[in-house]
């Protein structure tokens, strides 16, 4: 589920791209990936456009997400949202919190990123 | 407006899910550019999808072994998604929308239904849980001003 492309300077950046559906479980795992990237000091580029389905728990897994970044002083950029996930962030008003690139060309640009 | 209702039961499983939002899209197709606009209609598939992860995950006593039903209509100006389940439901007005300044983990999923619904009923009973949602599609009254 994951690239990692070489970047400008030290920072790495990891593309992460998961399948199927950000609920439940499944969210709990894609947390926890992400988070463990961070942690290991990378930035991670959040490719979203296989997931099927995302509630609001979801949700609250990229929040979660969102402050390890912060917390880590690293960049999540979420990319490549459908109707749906674009949907779920405007309706919580988290399009305002949350990085967003149209894909993951423009991710890699935001971040500076280059393979 | 035509009126039409469609009612699903599938197991208490969310692999049916992909379903399910495939007959509501269709269901949907039918009011689009008359009566919703285009931005609606993701997110109306948001509040289905939400309803439904919660009566699979939480109003089920066996996840796999229960059914949940799943209800869409149209009928005098509203356009209503009704969601049955087994579980012991929830009072949706105890529930207050998150503070997003502090970026809670959890409880956006009732707010995303509030702000997309009009009205937004539940009711306890011998036979489960049923979460009633309703959306003004005209200006007919359907039980509730919209504010």
């Amino acid at each position: 589920m994951s690239e990692i492309d070489a970047v400008a300077g030290d920072r790495v950046v990891v593309v992460l791209r998961p399948q199927g559906r950000l609920i439940g479980e499944d969210a709990q795992r894609v947390k926890e990936a992400v988070r463990e990237e961070l942690t290991a000091g990378r930035d991670v580029i959040l490719d979203v456009s296989d997931i099927r389905l995302m509630d609001s728990e979801g949700l609250g897994a990229l929040v979660v997400a969102h402050k390890v970044a912060c917390t880590e002083g690293r960049r999540m950029v979420l990319c490549c949202l459908g109707h749906n996930i674009r949907a779920l962030l405007e309706l919580t008003r988290l399009h305002r919190v949350f990085e967003i690139e149209e894909d993951v060309a423009s991710a890699r640009t935001a971040v500076g990123a280059h393979r | 407006m035509r009126e039409m209702t469609l009612e699903i039961r599938i197991p208490a499983d969310v692999r049916y899910l992909d379903g399910v939002r495939s007959f509501f899209r269709a269901f949907l197709g039918e009011f689009e550019e008359t009566l919703l606009a285009k931005g609606d209609i993701p997110q109306l598939e948001v509040v289905l999808q939400e309803a439904c992860v919660n009566a699979v995950r939480h109003g089920a006593p066996q996840e796999g072994c229960s059914e949940i039903g799943v209800e869409f209509g149209a009928e005098e100006g509203c356009l209503t998604i009704r969601v049955r389940d087994r579980g012991r439901g929830f009072d949706p007005d105890s529930i207050a929308d998150p503070d997003i300044e502090a970026l809670p983990e959890k409880g956006y999923g009732i707010c995303i239904i509030r702000r997309v619904m009009d009205l937004v009923e539940s009711q306890r009973g011998s036979e489960g849980f049923v979460l009633t949602l309703k959306r003004f599609l005209a200006t007919r009254d359907c039980g509730a001003k919209p504010s």
